[in-house]
């Protein structure tokens, strides 16, 4: 490829700051000028603006028309919007920047979890609401608990997958230990061990407090160009070396269940296109979901980054460790960090361009040049995203 | 972690109800279930899966080439979740439990309510059974639960 796409600009807003102050419209604001601020551009470089993320968690509907001064995009000539994860307005961006290399592209998503639903069941029936509505949809927005609806439907995939995998559920401890542990490493606050999580509340076995994440508020934005015009920039490029994505079958009762096969498939794309063939040789590091501990490891199975072990054998020698030679959500991932439904996959994507873009990106191998980000719809959905940058 | 609330928020809600419609395929499952307490699939003529819940079309062979069959009310445990608490946290003497249960013979499932039978009891894969509301209505809430199959 003669004239690749990369990234120029970040900017991240994540629940670590005073998110409660600032609007909706405040945090993509902010996403936004960070990341124009990084790439030394401004609102008039702007070409085309695409926001990603689910309008029915945000509470409003068309909601680019509400966002789109928010990210630069007032009367740009390509404005996109799709009911996907963030990440999805990474796959548009690059191919907008394909179709026109002189463009400079925004992508972005926001979400505001902590505007949702005062008395906290909000969630729970958005997600009923995902369910197709003749055959699933009446059965599960009747279930007596209707804040438990989530923990059950995870709870139905996750002993799916043990069952079938013979993971257990130490295991799915050891996960959220680890990923906690990256978040706070550095602070002056004792690390919880795979103990302390088996002891937090069980939702619905094998699903814990600490084994789902929690929702928190978050905007991201990136900025796209093609690695022409980031010869002109100042800002070191990451490129974007592979993308795909893949949905699997829209009916839950119907898919297979306690696999990932979305996942295997938006990874092949993606590792065809950037070249990969043996993933847990070259993938240096990786950003993948954990919504639930068990999502982590179906999805590194799914990714391929086992070779011919188990997935468990992997997680138990520390593979996956910040430390270990496949570290994955060394920023903590979603257990650590908090969800931000919707807008996850693109932050994902942002922790792996700014730890390929570091000196120092506190890894064994310092020299990590290649990093996966991956995201997942969340239950009831199976669709899937894959993106492999790299500093080439 | 807690998220924070802003000091001063403005209330607003959206409130839309929908009529859906079950298709051609969804009346004539929801017509035999409700008056002969019938399955039924529809079996694609080129692929020979049977689909439940059954659709005009298959989406492997994208062909609306398709029969109506019936099917056993019986199946195997695909998954399932259990719910021990009450809206205000407290602990259910009986817990409510959800799972998957593939039909014989065909390649879909249904998700329902499990019946008659305790997490402890319950293993993946073993047999199950519809349980049918004695005054059906013709939706899908006309099929109580699946149990497990008694021997
Ligand atoms: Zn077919």
């Amino acid at each position: 490829m003669t004239n690749r796409v990369c990234i120029v600009g970040i900017g991240v807003v994540e629940s670590t700051e005073n998110t409660a102050e600032m609007s909706h419209k405040d945090l993509l604001f902010y996403a936004t000028r960070r990341a124009l601020d990084d790439a030394g551009l401004e609102r008039k470089d702007i070409g085309g603006a695409i926001t990603a993320t689910f309008d029915f968690l945000e509470g409003r509907s068309l909601s680019n028309q509400y966002t789109l001064d928010s990210i630069g995009g007032v009367m740009k000539p390509c404005d996109l919007r799709l009911g996907e994860d963030g990440i999805y307005s990474l796959f548009a961006g690059y191919m907008e920047v394909m179709v026109d290399p002189g463009q400079v592209t925004v992508v972005a998503s926001v979400q505001k979890a902590s505007e949702r639903d005062p008395n906290g069941v909000g969630y729970q029936k958005l997600i009923a609401a995902t369910l197709e509505p003749i055959f699933s949809r009446p059965v599960c927005s009747s279930v007596p608990n209707p804040g438990s609806l989530e923990s059950v439907l995870a709870a139905m995939d996750a002993r799916a997958y043990l069952n079938r995998s013979g993971l257990t559920e130490q295991q799915l401890a050891k996960v959220a230990a680890k990923n906690i542990g990256n978040v706070i490493q550095h602070a002056n606050v004792s690390v919880p061990g795979p103990e302390d999580i088996l002891k937090s509340d069980l939702l619905s076995w094998p699903i814990r407090r600490l084994t789902s994440a929690k929702e928190s508020d978050a905007a991201c934005t990136l900025i796209l160009v093609s690695e022409k015009k980031a010869r002109t920039l100042n800002q070191d490029p990451v490129f974007i070396r592979g993308i795909g994505w893949c949905s699997g079958k829209s009916f839950l009762a119907s898919r297979e269940q306690g696999t990932a096969k979305e996942t295997k498939w938006a990874a092949s794309q993606a590792y065809h296109m950037a070249g990969i063939r043996c993933p847990e040789r070259e993938i240096d590091f990786a950003e993948v979901s954990d919504w639930y501990a068990h999502r982590e490891l179906m999805h590194c199975e799914a990714l391929g980054f086992c070779g011919a072990n188990s997935v468990g054998s992997c997680l138990d020698e520390g593979l996956f460790d910040r430390t270990g030679a496949l570290p994955v959500n060394a920023s903590g991932g979603l257990l650590g960090r908090g969800n931000a439904v919707g807008t996850s996959g693109l932050i994902r994507v942002a922790q792996v361009a700014r730890r390929i873009r570091s000196h120092n990106n506190g890894f064994k191998n310092p020299r990590a040049e290649i990093g996966l980000a991956h995201s997942w719809g969340g239950i009831p959905t199976a669709t899937a995203g894959v993106a492999i940058l790299g500093k080439w | 972690m807690k998220l924070k609330k802003p000091e001063m928020t403005i209330n607003g809600e959206i409130q839309i109800s929908y009529n859906w419609s079950p298709g051609k395929a969804g009346e004539r499952f929801f017509r035999d279930l409700r008056d002969h307490m019938k399955i039924m699939g529809t079996r694609c003529r080129k692929c020979s899966r049977v689909l439940v819940p059954p659709r005009i079309f298959c989406e492997e062979c994208f062909t609306d080439d398709m029969e109506w069959v019936e099917v056993e009310p019986k199946g195997t445990l695909a998954t399932f979740g259990d719910c021990y608490f009450s809206t205000d946290g407290k602990r259910l003497e009986k817990p409510w439990i959800l799972g998957i249960v593939r039909l014989n013979g065909s390649n879909g499932g249904l998700i329902h309510y499990i019946g008659e039978a305790t997490a402890e009891e319950l293993k993946i894969g073993m047999p199950m059974e519809i349980v049918f509301k004695e005054q059906r209505e013709g939706n899908i809430l006309d099929i109580l639960y699946f149990r497990p199959v008694k021997e």
